[in-house]
Parts: C-alpha cells; structure tokens; sequence
C-alpha cells in the first residue's frame, strides 16, 4: 500500500476572512512497507496532511493515490469507507473517541461499522488487549474506568482492530509515561515489521531517529526536506532553518566528530549504537 | 461546521465595529421596538432603507441574510396556511377552488414575514461587527444599576462571557470527534436509522464528556486564579464612548422619531413627495 501525494494544495475556509492556505503544492511517495516520520513546527501542516490519507479533507486541488484510491477535489464519499479499512488513523488524544458501555464494545466498534460482528471479532480484540498491555479483566469494564494511558491504548486497540495495512498516527505518544511511549512504539516498529505502512506525526526527534526509515520535514505547508532521518538531523542548516533541533545523540556524536573522532554515523539510531561505534571507533576500549 | 454564518464576529475594521458596544446595544434595542411597531408599509419601507445601509456600512453581505433565512421557509408557509384561513376581513383577493381568500390574510403574513427578515439583520449587525466579549461588557453595563437589588449582573455577564467563548471550542471538538469516528467507520450520510442514531451516540457521549471535563478544569483554574465573583475588578479593555457614538445615537433618535411620525402621519411621506414634484 503505497501513498503518492501529488501538487497537492489545501485551504482552510476559502473566500473568508478567516481564509488560510495549509498545504501549499505538497508531492511526495512513501513505498509499501515505510516507517515514515512527519515533522515540523507546530502549524506547519502536518496534522491537515496526515488528514488527507483516509479522505477527512479532500484536496482543495491536486490529487493523492492511497494504493488503486484516488483522492480527488471532487472526490465522492461514496467509496470513502473502503479507503478508512485500508488506512487506519489515530489522532492526537484519542482517548476522546472513547463512548461506548465496555472496553470491549469499544475496541469492537470500528470492526463492526465495516460489518465484522462482535463473535467474530472477539478473539483479536482479545490479542490486541495482550499486545498493547491491557488486562484481559478490563474488557467489560467501561473505558472511562481507566486511567489516561490505559485509555490511550484502548483507543488505539480500537484502530489497530480494524487491521488498516496504512496506519497514520498524530502525536500517538503526548502525555504518555517515557515508558509507556516507548512500549507503543515498539509495538509500531513490530506491526511496522509485519508489513504494515506506518506515517508517524510527531515532535519527539528521538523516536524518529530511533524508529523512522525516512522522514518529511513540512515548513508553512511545504516541504523542505524528504530523507532519512540521519542525513536530515545532520545538515544544521536544514534545522536551523525549519527551527527543529537535533537529538541529544546527534549533538554528541557531532561534538565527536568536530573534535577529530571519526565515526560511521549511517548507523547511529539511539545511545547504544553511539556507544558501539565509539568503541569501534577506539578500538582498544574494552 | 465552521460556516455557520448566522450570529457570527466578522473581524472587518468599519466604523460600525468601532462604535461603543452599548451605543450598538442601544441601537439594536432601539430599531427592535421600531419594527415591533404597527407601522404602515411607509415605515417598513423607511425602516428596510435603513437597515440596508447598516448592513453596506459594516460589510455584511446581504444575500448571507436571505441564506440564514433559509431554515424558517417551513414557518414562514405554516403561517400564511393558517392566516388564510383564519384570518377573514378585508376584501377578497382572489378565490381558489371556491374559498375566498382575503387581502388582510396575506398582508398580515407578508408583516411577519418582513419583520423577520429586519429583526435577523438588524441582530446580525450587532454580532457581526462586536466581539462576544465586547458585547458582553456591554450588556454588565447596562444590567449594573440592577445591583443594588442584589441582581447577580456580573455573574451572569461572566456566564454568558464564557458560553461565548466556549462555542468555537466546542464547534472544534466537534469536528474532532467526527472525524475520529469518520476513521472508525462512522458514516454520518447515508445509512439506515439505526445506523445513524449510532452514529450520533458516538459523536454526543464524547462531546458531553469533554464538555464536563473542560467546565471542570474551567472552574478550578478559575478557582486556583482567586476568581471571586463578587469581588471588584479592573478591567484590562476600558469601553470608550467617542464622537461617533455620540453621532451615532443622534441619528438612531432622529430614525426611531421619524418612525413614529410616520405611524402618525401616514401621508406625510406622499406630502414630501408631491412637494417634491
């Protein structure tokens, strides 16, 4: 399942005061199989982008094929719902989408709306719960028992069930515990394995270090970069420029390299791997 | 959901937004009674003159009327229905299928129907050219004098404040939910009842549940602030009373007078005229 982004222009409340151009000829391809990371400041786009993939806004002008989809201006909501099983979209704080009396219900709901019943859904909601680290107890308990991050799991639990080959997630880790972040994007990376499409919105430059293969930096509502994560976190003047800075591991491993180390950078992703080359590197550390 | 137009602050810088919020406040009061007056087709004539004006002076389009118009079709037809029949003095307009209809029936509708559409716009000039805010500090103004009987004016303009301020907030969590439901299958269009009731439940229960989460965190942040509702504020925007005001309140007199001259004096408009020719 492969996402293609072509000219693609998005305006906010045209011919109105409040009028304000988001996308501004956005183009770009991300590959069957991609862990991509979209990032920028805050008002740069990302959000109404991401928003495009499942057809929750429609082009103002340009197009965007999801797999065989194609998104047009005109697009009609007809075969929208077939492109929403396909691409599956977490927003930001989606412990809000919570309603339903149990966490099972609700887990199930998504399936049900594209006609999968509750029998036949209850063994994987039953699996979902393991992965994400819920208590199979909770499944009749009502969701608004729970506490934030659990709630936060139920509602990706309720995504992940409708088993989308794309899934875009805004911000899935904001106000999660360090390890809680770290668990769920684990999981990401496993289903990410498992051949799903993943296009991460985050702020967390550690996590697209650590976890992205490729990386789109938006400015204004264009891009200004498309790459992989350490050829993007190593040009300071792309950074300075978009006003992001780097992770904590980039910048000593630069600090490193000015003071003369010599480093195999393509491969540093998080403190142990900088760690590993530095003892490559040095050779008789031991 | 973000096109609502009715009702609506339409950020423009004319001298109708910068007008005194009570000059506007009295202005609106002042055109309601007019209109409210049996006046003759003169007066709404003079009064539908001065509204138009109103509304080119502070940009407002005037077919955005005639749209916010739309949803009272239903009404406006439910009342000439009964009107017509009930309604049986005057002379005979026309006869349909041998019932007789009366002119005084369609008059008395084609009324309403007017004064409608001049109490819409006139409202409309108000909200659209003054901050909710603006408008509320108005309405404390004018409802102070009331606290020596112990009316909570200041509580209630507070109230109406963040009602205000909660309704584009609201209106965004709004569209939040819908499209988070959109992504789980939630079809709002199409679909059979029960799939549509469905579809409700699962955009209210969110919505409701914010709503009390938000008024919660509202309340304790006012509380954490020392916000004490009888206690005596400055205020951060002072409300100014120009010039313009002043002019602005002549001319409103000199119409509201005029209004009522012209109920008295039906014939004084064709006077002007003939004088005129």
């Amino acid at each position: 399942m492969s996402i293609k982004f072509h000219d693609v222009f998005y305006t906010y409340l045209p011919k109105s005061p409040y009028e304000h151009t988001a996308l501004k000829g956005v183009s770009f391809e991300i590959k069957d199989g991609e862990f991509v990371g979209i990032i920028g400041h805050t008002g740069s786009g990302k959000s109404t982008l991401v928003q495009h993939i499942n057809a929750l806004l429609l082009p103002s002008s340009g197009e965007i094929e999801v797999d065989d989809f194609l998104i047009a201006p005109d697009t009609k909501p007809k075969g929208v719902k077939n492109l929403r099983k396909k691409a599956g979209l977490v927003f930001q704080f989606p412990e809000y989408q919570l309603f339903e009396e149990t966490v099972f219900k609700d887990i199930a709901f998504g399936p049900k709306n594209f006609g999968v019943t509750e029998q036949e859904i209850r063994p994987n909601v039953e699996e979902l719960m393991k992965l994400l680290g819920l208590d199979l107890n909770y499944l009749d308990k009502s969701p608004f028992e729970l506490s934030g991050g659990q709630k936060r799991r139920v509602a990706i639990a309720g995504i992940l069930a409708i088993n989308p080959s794309i899934l875009v997630l805004d911000e899935p880790t904001a106000g999660l515990d360090p390890q809680g972040a770290v668990d769920t994007l684990d999981l990401f990376k496993k289903l990410n394995k498992e051949g799903k499409t993943i296009v991460l919105v985050t702020h967390e430059m550690d996590y697209v270090l650590q976890y992205c293969d490729k990386v789109i930096v938006l400015k204004d509502g264009a891009i200004e970069a498309f790459d992989e994560p350490i050829n993007i976190f190593m040009n300071r003047r792309l950074l300075e420029r978009v006003g992001i800075e780097a992770p904590l591991v980039i910048k000593i491993m630069q600090q490193l390299i000015d003071s003369g180390m010599k480093l195999n950078y393509g491969k540093i992703r998080d403190v142990s791997s900088l760690v590993e080359q530095i003892i490559k590197s040095r050779g008789d550390c031991k | 959901m973000k096109n609502i137009t009715l009702g609506r602050y339409i950020p423009y810088d004319t001298i109708i937004h910068r007008l005194d919020p009570r000059t506007k406040l009295l202005g609106l009061l002042g055109l309601l009674i007019c209109v409210f007056l049996d006046v003759n087709y003169l007066g709404y004539i003079f009064l539908a003159i001065v509204v138009i004006f109103l509304l080119k002076l502070s940009k407002i389009k005037i077919l955005s009327i005639f749209k916010s118009l739309k949803p009272m079709w239903f009404m406006m037809l439910f009342l000439l229905f009964f009107n017509v029949i009930l309604i049986r003095t005057g002379e005979v307009a026309f006869t349909i299928f041998g019932y007789s209809i009366y002119t005084r029936a369609l008059l008395q509708t084609l009324q309403i129907v007017v004064r409608l559409a001049l109490m819409i716009s006139i409202t409309t000039i108000l909200t659209a050219t003054t901050k909710p805010l603006d408008l509320t500090y108005g309405i404390e103004y004018f409802m102070s004098p009331l606290k020596i009987i112990k009316f909570p004016a200041h509580e209630i303009a507070m109230t109406i404040s963040i009602a205000l301020r909660f309704i584009p907030t609201l209106l965004e969590e709004t569209e939040k939910i819908v499209k988070a439901q959109a992504s789980r299958g939630v079809d709002l269009q199409q679909g059979k009842l029960k799939e549509k009731v469905n579809a409700i439940i699962s955009l209210i229960i969110p919505l409701f549940i914010s709503s009390f989460q938000r008024s919660e965190e509202l309340a304790n942040a006012m509380e954490a602030r020392g916000y004490n509702p009888s206690g005596k504020r400055t205020r951060y925007r002072i409300m100014k009373f120009t010039w313009s005001d002043l002019w602005a309140i002549i001319i409103l007199t000199v119409v509201i007078v005029l209004t009522i001259f012209l109920i008295n004096n039906p014939n004084l408009l064709k006077g002007v005229f003939l004088w005129l020719e």
